[in-house]
């Protein structure tokens, strides 16, 4: 598959890619206007199938909320009006007299306190960290990506400045 | 670090701040989940980039000791526990304890709780007071003139650090992408508040409303006034915490655009000789005794 990509894209066949990457997302919309998700609450075998999945996958915060919440998605036809009443916009537009300028903030990263905190809490082994404690099966971002994901690529890639090797393993997003 | 430093090329900063959005049923609202309920009220929900939730994370893990040490040290009379590990518990334990301080019974003018209803606020706060706190300096008087333009605004120095991730991520609009219940997806533009996807951002939300609750607070010495959030508990005898709600209402409104909800507003009376009448009546009688509360006039449903 990664072949027959790589061939088209030298072929300049952009078309047949953007078609191939939007395909799955493309049966999904299909697959949802027939048949529009009502966010109908789950059956005791369903809650009881998803809290046991995550259970295993060593999520126990999200399999307890699964068995214990009963927060419901909203999913009628007024909900994108809801959520666009409840964000008001302003302007960002800013009286910004008062901002610290960009030499402030170079002089602020040139101080002991800022390099300690780029050095200890931003350190590339504190981030492995943080994803490496990150449980499996956790919410995706925008784009696919869950933080369990982050912790193949750092082991994959060694995390040396994320810029090494081609020879990773990394996982895709899982759409 | 781009999203510390906030150090994005421009044309991408709307999606880097903004992220996933979905919503969910309002547990105080009676559901739609199915559309069946066309007025249920909705919570939207934004889950940000991965990568931006791992460097608010360390953020907070670096700041949060000095961020604490600020909102329970600055004022008196108000203490703020969001930020805090277990700062939901501590701070429903601090208001039972003052709580049970109301052996003294005078039924006139009896100890209570009010606790605040905020309207949807991290969505609804103007950027502009936020960024002024965040910059130390104000931009345009506040506190009824009290604080005028150029004067200090207290914060956590601890947090200036952070001034580039503020920038990126409220410095401009961003675009929240919502899929509806048919698979389509909506660019959602977010120009005022901002999104409880990061920790950074609860502490950046207290941090920048702390001042204007605190200056009325300081002007209210016999309240006790405790906070998680945007939840807002006053401890005072019935006259002077009124008397405090409404002078925060008024604030609120003029300094950060920020919608107190007073017919949601809850007064817990400690004192079991109060029935539900008695309290209401002793509500009713402190708010039409002060010409100034007419603001919280519909207050007292939630006695």
């Amino acid at each position: 598959m990664i072949q027959t990509r790589c061939n088209r894209l030298l072929n300049g066949d952009l078309e047949w890619l953007w078609a191939s990457c939007t395909k799955l997302g493309r049966a999904r919309q299909t697959r949802l206007a027939a048949n529009p998700n009502t966010g109908k609450a789950c059956t005791a075998t369903q809650l009881d199938a998803l809290a046991q999945k995550l259970a295993r996958a060593g999520n126990f915060s999200k399999s307890s909320q699964a068995v214990c919440s009963d927060s419901t998605p909203s999913l009628g036809p007024h909900t994108l009006a809801k959520l666009q009443a409840k964000n008001p916009q302003g302007s960002v537009d800013f009286d910004k007299t008062f901002w610290p300028s960009a030499a402030d903030m170079d002089a602020l990263r040139q101080e002991n306190d800022w390099r300690r905190v780029a050095e200890e809490q931003f350190s590339v082994d504190n981030i492995r960290k943080y994803f490496a404690r990150s449980p499996l099966l956790s919410a995706q971002d925008a784009d696919g990506w869950r933080r369990a994901n982050m912790s193949l690529y750092c082991s994959a890639r060694k995390m040396r400045n994320f810029t090494t090797s081609s020879e990773s393993t990394w996982s895709c997003p899982s759409f | 670090m781009p999203f510390v430093l906030g150090d994005f090329f421009p044309g991408h900063s709307e999606e880097v701040a903004g992220g996933k959005y979905f919503a969910l049923v309002k547990s105080n609202a009676d559901g739609d989940a199915g559309g069946a309920f066309a007025d249920a009220d909705v919570r939207g929900i934004v889950i940000g980039s991965t990568w931006r939730r791992c460097s608010a994370s360390r953020a907070v893990d670096e700041s949060s000791l000095a961020v604490a040490d600020y909102l329970l040290g600055q004022y008196d009379n108000f203490l703020q526990f969001a930020g805090q590990k277990d700062g939901a518990t501590r701070c429903a334990q601090i208001v039972q304890l003052l709580l049970a301080n109301h052996v003294d019974r005078d039924v006139s003018d009896p100890l209570v709780a009010v606790q605040l209803d905020a309207s949807n606020t991290f969505c609804s706060v103007a950027r502009q007071p936020q960024f002024d706190v965040l910059a130390g300096k104000a931009s345009r008087p506040y506190d009824e003139g009290r604080v005028q333009v150029g004067d200090e605004l207290p914060r956590p120095r601890t947090l200036d650090k952070y001034w580039g991730n503020f920038v990126s991520m409220q410095g401009h609009a961003s675009t929240m992408r919502f899929s509806n219940n048919q698979g389509v997806t909506h660019h959602l533009p977010c120009s005022k508040g901002g999104q409880q996807g990061d920790g950074l951002e609860t502490i950046r939300f207290v941090v920048t409303v702390h001042p204007s609750i605190g200056r009325v607070c300081e002007r209210h010495l016999d309240c006790n006034v405790v906070g998680i959030c945007d939840d807002i508990f006053i401890i005072a005898r019935l006259s002077k915490a009124v008397s405090c709600a409404a002078e925060m209402k008024k604030i609120l409104k003029a300094d950060l655009d920020m919608d107190l909800n007073a017919p949601r507003f809850n007064v817990f009376f400690p004192d079991t000789s109060f029935s539900l009448d008695t309290a209401r009546s002793a509500l009713e009688r402190a708010v039409r005794e002060d010409p100034a509360l007419a603001d919280l006039a519909a207050m007292g449903a939630g006695v």
